[in-house]
């Protein structure tokens, strides 16, 4: 072993045989520039092959390495062990999930919720495939930001409304439907508005705002809920109503 | 790098390997415990937030309470003037500033006023708040203090 | 599967407590710093320190309003943010079980509230 080390305190858990799971130390070499999937790689190849966790990028892409770093979730390529010194590091599979094994997810909670806002250009004539659909810089601005979603869940596992009503359409669901509600191209009305303004949509926010804090990709979710909720009640409720 | 060899699950492989083609056994639910609100100060901060309501209501509830003995006619009425209750009045106080503080701040950063093609800024929506509570804090503070002379 | 369309109750009690935390957010610490610390210190005169001053202005029909939506809108807030919290740290009651409890309260409190101003000279 080099002379630095750090210890990952990671979760196991074997649905046939463990009835909890439980936390497994592994005692790994440090280096500077290791994040947390580099450690879970050197553990999966060195010591314990049957380590399971999810990743591809390794660069805060695809959103497959969600997981929680001492009680936070993180991307684990994108959290630097350098920062949890001197450990041990705890990691975690994401809360509000169901743990299918180890650090691995069940996400169909989350692809039922993604599905139902239709995340994509809904278009009444002229499909966005049949030509240019031009745009202005201060017309993407507008959405722009809620576009940088990578689908990682970290926001739906800080969220405390989740554990509680699972059935919560949730952040990501929720910026992604204000994503293409923004954009100048799409002409779904509200289609979208309808589905997240429903019971177990934007209503049972509380605006903890931690999906906000925890968002790798600087996308405000939280921001998008409110704003929903103020723009779908300005018509009802205010002389100057109307959106 | 140390142990980058392509010997991790990829996505497919790790929820293939977890069911592994016989019945999915029970998954674990680790749904966030009730004590989330102590994991992180941004949530502790966002528990004070929500708290602020109590402080305030409870002092209006007292203000209630003087209302109701101003029935009885001047014979009878006190107003609020113990030490006890100005030391409560300044807790309450506090929480309600940060009420306006917090409320002000977050409802700028998420109203949306259009603006041609584009959006009033959210800073310029909350610098708009900020000077809303001082006016109001001077015509509503002044006519208290009008109405007492 | 997800039920579409609005659901317009939860709506309009969100709504109401956007409105009415925005007013008790402009005009609560101008109350509690005159009728709370600086009148009954004896700094500056406060409305509601005589009888006679305090008689006159709950004699205004507009201050009668006025004080009522305030009482309404603190309240509001008070049931609105208790609702969430308690069903966020787990107590039981459920979202609408705890909405009729602490709206309920809000309203209850509200009507005394009505109902004094209505009945002070
Ligand atoms: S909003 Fe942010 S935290 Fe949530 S899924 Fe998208 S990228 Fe991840
Ligand atoms: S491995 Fe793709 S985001 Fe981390």
């Amino acid at each position: 072993m080099p002379d630095k080390t750090i210890t990952l305190s990671v979760t196991r858990f074997d649905p046939d045989l463990d009835p909890e799971p439980r936390q497994q130390s592994y005692e790994i070499p440090f280096k500077d520039d290791m994040v947390v999937l580099d450690g879970l790689n050197w553990i999966k190849t060195h010591l314990d092959g049957s380590v399971n966790y999810r990743w591809s990028c390794r660069m805060g892409i695809c959103g497959s390495c969600g997981m929680n770093v001492n009680g936070t979730p993180k991307l684990g390529c994108s959290a630097f062990l350098r920062d949890y010194l001197p450990g041990p590091v705890v990691v975690e599979p994401l809360p509000n999930f169901p743990v299918v094994r180890d650090l691995v997810i069940d996400m169909s909670s989350f692809m039922e919720k993604l599905s139902a806002v239709k995340p994509w250009i809904i278009r009444e004539q002229g499909a966005i495939g049949t030509g240019e659909f031009l745009q202005t810089p201060a017309q993407t601005e507008q959405y722009r930001q809620f576009s940088m979603c990578i689908n990682c869940m970290l926001c739906y596992s800080a969220c405390p409304v989740i554990a509680i009503e699972p059935e919560f359409i949730g952040p990501a669901a929720i910026a992604l439907a204000r994503r293409y509600e923004l954009d100048s191209r799409d002409q779904a009305g509200d289609e979208r508005l309808r589905t997240i303004t429903a019971s177990d949509g934007i209503w049972d926010c509380s605006f903890v705002g931690e999906c906000s804090a925890v968002c790798p990709k600087g996308v405000d979710p939280a921001r998008a809920i409110q704003q929903t909720k103020f723009d779908s009640t300005l018509g009802v409720l205010l002389p100057w109503g109307g959106k | 790098m140390l142990g980058r060899r392509e010997t991790g699950l990829g996505e497919d492989a790790a929820s293939g390997a977890s069911t592994g083609g016989r019945e999915a056994a029970p998954a674990h639910p680790n749904r966030l415990p009730t004590d989330w609100w102590r994991r992180n100060p941004r949530y502790v901060l966002y528990m004070l937030r929500e708290f602020t309501a109590v402080p305030i209501a409870i002092w209006m509830v007292w203000f209630l309470v003087e209302i109701g003995r101003a029935r009885g006619g001047s014979a009878g009425y006190r107003p609020h003037q113990s030490l006890a209750f100005v030391i409560f009045s300044v807790v309450c106080l506090v929480f309600a500033v940060w009420h306006s503080f917090t409320f002000l701040r977050l409802s700028g950063l998420i109203v949306r006023i259009p603006l041609g093609e584009r959006t009033v800024p959210a800073s310029a929506i909350v610098a708009g708040s900020f000077g809303l509570l001082i006016v109001a804090t001077v015509v509503v503070g002044g006519l208290l203090i009008l109405g007492g002379r | 599967m997800r039920h579409p369309g609005p659901n317009r109750l939860e709506g309009l009690f969100w709504a109401l407590f956007a409105q009415s935390a925005v007013l008790t957010a402009l005009v609560i610490p101008a109350h509690i710093l005159v009728q709370g610390v600086l009148g009954p210190l004896g700094i500056v005169p406060a409305f509601d320190q005589h009888y006679s001053t305090f008689a006159a202005g709950l004699g205004n029909w507009l201050v009668k309003l006025y004080l009522f939506i305030v009482f309404g809108a603190t309240f509001w807030v008070f049931a609105h943010r208790v609702r969430y919290t308690l069903l966020e740290i787990g107590v039981p009651g459920g979202k609408q079980g705890l909405g009729v409890v602490t709206y309920g309260l809000a309203g209850l409190a509200t009507l005394v509230a009505a109902y004094l101003l209505l009945t002070v000279p």
